[in-house]
């Protein structure tokens, strides 16, 4: 199979393959790279309102892994609203190889357009509808989303369908509208991925107002509900007549792993534990998400690095993710080699988010508690306590992995820190940052210590 | 060694209201619904939601609530606070509640509130006897329900001056008489007297309740599976708990039709009249806290993880209510409309902070 990038006439936009960029250009990018996170926000604001990205597209390229958790407001366009539940599965065009469950960038802008045609006249009001709209606006894509995904996933399943027997074999030609092969072709995709692409994005859009359903609840800490899992593989194993029952069902695979990474409700259900046997087919599909999940991590994409590079309220989010990811990995397959290999992940999700808590704890923490925001200051005040709770996430999932040690004892130095000063009108405020700090019994001893700072109890009786 | 915790109990019907215990606004999250009663050796109890959001209730003592979990420095204060009570009632613990908040341990805004809300509630009170006085006159010197003017401006005098001429008919001393209104101001306060504007706390809380009756309604008949499944449980209890509070005021306010019997009759029969009086509380009691979890919950994400923490909390309906409205209630129907739905131990491990910091913020919310 010739897999490769021509490198000509697209190279430029966003939905195309990263073509030859010039020096300077590259240079740019790289500086830009290292950008500060506000700097990032005005870059792609930038570039975001120009009506014509052309070579500008290139330079946001590299800024892609850090944008994510800035949760930028960005034009909410056509192509952005329906592909939003492919967000985690989204590579760019180098990083993507035929047969993994991700669509390179470039794919979007040849299925997105397939997807506006066959919505024929809807398409113009959505376009009407959102215009001027961000990204972030919920409300927005919560009124539209939910019909336009499962369409929209009906037209890409009938695409497909329409693209099966399309291959290199028979130069290209397939079943499919001659718009998309032309749009697929100009983009520098192989014809016979159509097929398996466009069936595997059909198949998550199907499944979108679940999955988001499914994502929120994990979110606020509701357990994925087995019959929920259960209903979500009924309707993906109807997909078993189809060529590429295969890609839909690793993609939807890897939709649920990236999105719900505590997925074991899922493995129950692929391990034939569930009443409902589950096709062979589609355990392997489990199988095969849960490998590519981890070889992704193992790359770095989205991997244990990116905790560096996040603030610090987003940095203890994305450990939180991995390390429940790390969990489903070693509960698929403990002692094996997967196992090594999570293990070994493990081991670097510890050094991270030591790393990460200990430049948190100089930079965020220790020189506002040495010096801290007076008792009138409530803003101040509410900023720091923030600044802790966001600290202590970190460490609750980074000692889940080691240095435990090492945390309660620079744990125990902040707080120590927090409980120094004497001002009668700050002791609220000291005892309730020892607390966030080191716990409630500390905190207690901080306020036993200073009895006389506090109104004495009056307890009122009816 | 810790020893474990006592056992889950699969089913808790309690029989009186007080065996149901009164509503607890802790902070730590794994005591959310947590209620406090008298325990049967003497002391307080607390009676504890099964914390992986299922069914079942734990009841402990104060030290098995700290092997159940690490209470925040305000709960530990708060269960000082409780444990000096001599009885426990709604209005004590709320008392206690702002007490330990005005020391700030439940953040700033908390600490306002609970100034604000001891403010209010005074102001209520004195509103309260000012209107049962004005009753009072316009039942006994029907031609001098003016004397005291609209507004509770220059009551103290004008109402001594009231009482001193009233008191003698009904064979009481001013004094007498005017403790009397002050004692029935005390507890009734928070449901006031009909019409009373603006409504007292009960009143505005029995408002609450209705709209989130309707809200869960909504959400009923908008979602599915569990959450519809926990909304209607939550709405059908929301139903009773307000149908019945609606009729235990009406009952309360009827004693105002006479109000020179009804002070007379608590001279004899204080105990009697405060427990009705008291009731609407009793019954309402906990619903603040679920309204202001509701309240909180803009988005659907939130709402659905509300619905799941409510479900977990909806206050026990007790047998005692069948006594009170005069027809037995099918509780147990009621309860078996609880189902389980599990919570990540990762989420209340992870989120642990954010849940306090929630939790302070209903402490900063509630009256």
């Amino acid at each position: 199979m010739k897999i490769g990038w021509p490198g000509r006439g697209v190279a430029g936009r966003a939905d195309a393959p990263p073509g030859p960029v010039p020096a300077s250009q590259a240079r740019l990018a790289r500086s830009l790279a290292d950008s500060s996170d506000r700097k990032i926000g005005a870059i792609v604001g930038l570039i975001d309102a120009m009506a014509d990205r052309g070579a500008a597209d290139a330079l946001i390229a590299p800024l892609r892994a850090r944008m994510a958790p800035l949760r930028l407001s960005r034009p909410l366009r056509f192509s952005r609203l329906v592909f939003l539940p492919l967000d985690p599965l989204i590579v760019a065009g180098p990083d993507w190889r035929p047969g993994m469950a991700r669509l390179p960038r470039h794919a979007i802008l040849p299925l997105s357009q397939a997807v506006h045609r066959g919505l024929g006249e809807d398409a113009a009001v959505i376009e009407a509808r959102i215009a001027g709209r961000s990204s972030l606006d919920h409300a927005m894509i919560g009124d539209l989303a939910p019909q336009l995904w499962p369409r929209a996933g009906e037209i890409l399943r009938a695409i497909a369908a329409a693209a099966d027997g399309g291959s290199e074999a028979t130069g290209g030609r397939n079943g499919a509208d001659p718009a998309i092969a032309a749009t697929w072709a100009a983009a520098g995709l192989p014809a016979d991925m159509l097929g398996p692409l466009a069936a595997g994005v059909a198949a998550i859009l199907a499944e979108a107002p679940l999955l988001a359903v499914l994502e929120r609840d994990a979110a606020h800490g509701i357990a994925m509900q087995d019959d929920a899992v259960q209903a979500l593989l009924g309707r993906a194993a109807a997909w078993r007549a189809s060529p590429y029952a295969g890609p839909a069902w690793r993609f939807l695979m890897a939709a649920l792993l990236a999105r719900l990474p505590l997925a074991d409700a899922l493995l129950r259900l692929g391990t034939g534990t569930a009443e409902q046997p589950v096709p062979p087919a589609l355990y392997a599909a489990i199988a095969a998400a849960l490998e590519e999940a981890l070889a992704a991590l193992e790359r770095g994409a989205d991997g244990p690095e990116e905790i560096a590079g996040a603030d610090l309220a987003e940095a203890g989010n994305a450990a939180r993710r991995i390390a429940a990811l790390l969990d489903t990995l070693a509960a698929a397959g403990p002692g094996t080699a997967r196992g090594q290999r999570a293990e070994a992940l493990r081991q670097r999700l510890d050094g991270c988010c030591r790393a990460r808590f200990a430049v948190a704890l100089d930079h965020d923490v220790l020189p506002r508690l040495a010096s801290p925001p007076g008792a009138q200051d409530v803003a101040a005040c509410a900023s720091l306590e923030q600044a802790l709770r966001d600290l202590r996430r970190l460490e609750g999932i980074g000692r889940r992995f080691g240095g435990a040690a090492l945390y309660d004892t620079l744990l125990r130095e902040a707080a120590a820190l927090a409980a120094s000063g004497t001002a009668p009108e700050g002791l609220a405020d000291r005892v309730r940052r020892v607390e966030l700090l080191a716990g409630p019994e500390e905190a207690m001893a901080v306020l036993d210590a200073a009895p006389a700072m506090v109104a004495p109890m009056r307890v009122g009786q009816v | 060694m810790k020893a474990a915790p006592a056992p889950l109990l699969q089913s808790c019907y309690p029989s009186t209201f007080l065996e149901r215990g009164v509503a607890i606004p802790f902070t730590t999250p794994l005591l959310a619904g947590a209620r406090a009663r008298p325990a049967e050796r003497g002391g307080t109890e607390l009676i504890v939601p099964n914390p992986a959001g299922g069914r079942g209730v734990y009841i402990l003592p104060w030290l098995g609530v700290q092997q159940l979990c690490r209470p925040t420095v305000h709960d530990m204060r708060l269960h000082q606070a409780i444990s000096g009570l001599a009885a426990i009632s709604p209005g004590g613990i709320r008392a206690a509640a702002r007490q330990v908040a005005t020391e700030g341990l439940a953040g700033r805004a908390a600490l306002n509130a609970a100034g604000r809300a001891a403010a209010g509630e005074a102001e209520e009170r004195l509103t309260t006897n000012f209107l049962l006085l004005r009753l009072l006159i316009a039942q006994v010197e029907p031609g001098d329900a003016g004397a005291l003017g609209t507004a509770p401006a220059l009551l103290q005098e004008r109402a001594q001056r009231v009482v001193a001429r009233i008191a003698p008919r009904l064979g009481r001393s001013p004094a007498d008489l005017a403790r009397a209104l002050e004692e029935l101001a005390a507890i009734g306060h928070g449901i006031g007297v009909p019409g009373q504007t603006p409504p007292p706390r009960l009143m505005r809380l029995l408002g609450a309740l209705r709209h989130l009756r309707a809200a869960m309604r909504g959400a009923a008949r908008e979602s599915g599976g569990d959450p519809a499944t926990q909304a209607a449980m939550i709405a059908a209890v929301a139903e009773l708990t307000m149908l019945a509070a609606e009729r235990m005021i009406a009952d309360a306010h009827a004693l105002y039709a006479d109000m020179a019997g009804l002070v007379l009759r608590w001279y004899q029969a204080g105990a009697e009249i405060a427990a009705m009086l008291a009731r609407p509380d009793w019954l309402l009691d906990g619903w603040e806290q679920i309204a202001l979890i509701w309240q909180l919950a803009e988005t659907p994400a939130s709402r659905r993880a509300a619905l799941v923490e409510i479900a977990a909390m909806v206050p026990v309906l007790p047998r005692e209510l069948g006594e009170w409205i005069g027809n037995p209630i099918a509780i147990e129907e009621v309860g078996r409309l609880r189902r389980n739905v599990t919570l990540n131990e990762d989420w209340r491990t992870g989120h642990l902070y954010d849940r306090i910091a929630r939790n302070e913020a209903l402490r900063a919310l509630a009256a």
